[in-house]
């Protein structure tokens, strides 16, 4: 009997946890869609402004180029569980893509987190960005392969 | 006359005493979760590094208020919980490489102590201490919990042995400031030599959650008190947990499910209310092994 009533204390904690990440959840959504309408304002701007920047450079006679040569580059790094290939895509001087060709030996799971990674790089036109936390190895690989594959582009 | 005396003389040379019978079972049994213990060492050597992973990715995410992503850590975490809330903690007590590892170590050591340095008994820390020192990992959940909680678990990652163990289990080699690391993990793994499931019952942070989750008690074992010989001690004393079951389920949560108990009992007054249906324990064990090896490899071990 005693045990029951154990068993059952217990489970009425374990469930009013997973209450209170629930609203935790529906907080935090509420928050990321509030910032994302925000970013997708200050990016409507920016563009703007870059709209403007290459057309008084055009009238200048400036030409607008990217960082890298084109072309398609590929890399390698040293992940987690073994080498990481990447494929960049460089058009008009900038990077338009990275994407993994092979990462055979990595975790799926540290994997797939490092992958989000990508989309910063992307926008940084560049490797320099942090880590992601609990994938560090196979971040370290994927920001090692993007940086193999830019070294040959400039 | 001659033949039925005959016939009776041979039944008789080949019974075996119930005594005998029981050892044998129990040497079946014990191989039987060598190998699962094994099975489980090389297919998913990093389901428990997986899941608490999770768990700090949980509260890291409460740290910067992010929106919780079901990424594969979180999907290992829940699974382990939602298995030992089920099943208890099978995956301690058979499917945790680390705790294999300990497992061996402790194997190891024995042997030594009991052929190389003739003790009739193998060391084993007195029991008083060990209930004051099975608080410890509840301490070590929190505050790794708090660290992460409040943004700085980072400053403390180079101490994580599991992180070490891990790398190590895959044949690759010690990562850059894990040095604190290293040196816990040997003295972890000097523990494990002394006291059986040195880590699991002291440290273990994973250990900890599983102990404070709610159980169902149908497969969790139990003792018949009213059968138990007055002053016997054999089945605490077979306990890597240090365990003595009681009626009212005191520190049940610390039991992680090996058996050793039950095989060791004279009175075979151990069994869980799965056992009592089904009759043999072996059942539940191999059911629990192939539910959790499928349902974990779905998880994404």
């Amino acid at each position: 009997m005693k045990r029951t009533i154990n068993f059952f204390m217990r489970l009425v904690c374990f469930c009013c946890i997973i209450a209170f990440l629930n609203s935790y959840q529906v907080q935090a959504k509420n928050k990321a869609v509030l910032e994302a309408e925000n970013r997708a304002e200050i990016e409507a701007v920016e563009s703007h402004n870059r709209e403007i920047q290459a057309r008084i450079s055009a009238d200048q006679g400036i030409e607008q180029n990217g960082f890298y040569k084109d072309g398609i580059y590929q890399g390698t790094g040293q992940g987690y569980g073994g080498s990481i290939e990447t494929e960049l895509t460089v058009e008009n001087g900038f990077v338009t893509a990275i994407k993994v060709i092979s990462s055979k030996d990595e975790d799926p799971v540290y994997m797939d987190q490092a992958s989000r990674l990508i989309g910063k790089m992307l926008d940084a036109q560049s490797n320099d960005v942090d880590t992601v936390s609990g994938a560090t190895f196979s971040s370290i690989g994927l920001i090692e392969s993007v940086g193999d594959a830019l070294g040959k582009a400039v | 006359m001659l033949l039925e005396r005959r016939c009776k003389e041979l039944r008789e040379s080949k019974a075996l005493t119930k005594a005998q019978l029981r050892k044998r079972r129990e040497r079946t049994e014990q191989a039987l979760r060598f190998l699962i213990q094994l099975l489980f060492f090389l297919t998913m050597p990093g389901a428990f590094v997986a899941g608490f992973t999770g768990v700090k990715y949980l509260f890291n995410s409460l740290n910067q208020g992010a929106v919780l992503e079901m990424n594969g850590f979180l999907k290992s975490l829940i699974f382990l919980l939602e298995f030992t809330l089920l099943f208890g903690r099978f995956f301690c007590g058979y499917a945790c490489a680390f705790g294999t590892a300990g497992d061996f170590i402790h194997g190891v050591s024995a042997f030594v102590q009991k052929k190389i340095f003739k003790r009739k008994k193998v060391f084993r820390i007195p029991d008083k201490v060990v209930l004051v020192l099975q608080k410890l990992k509840y301490l070590n959940l929190i505050v790794i919990i708090g660290l992460c909680t409040f943004g700085v678990y980072s400053s403390v990652k180079g101490t994580s042995v599991w992180d070490v163990f891990s790398r190590l289990v895959r044949g690759q080699g010690i990562p850059d400031g894990y040095t604190a690391g290293v040196i816990l993990l040997l003295l972890v793994a000097l523990g494990m030599a002394l006291e059986e499931r040195f880590f699991c019952q002291f440290l273990c942070p994973m250990g900890a959650l599983f102990a404070l989750l709610p159980v169902f008690p149908f497969t969790s074992l139990k003792r018949k008190e009213e059968n138990c010989a007055k002053n016997c001690k054999i089945c605490l004393s077979s306990c890597p947990a240090h365990l003595k079951l009681a009626a009212d389920g005191k520190r049940i949560g610390e039991c992680i499910s090996c058996g050793k108990c039950q095989r060791a009992c004279p009175k075979g007054n151990i069994s869980s209310s799965f056992g009592k249906i089904y009759r043999k324990e072996i059942i539940g064990i191999l059911l629990k092994t192939v539910i959790f090896f499928v349902l974990g490899t779905l998880s994404g071990f």
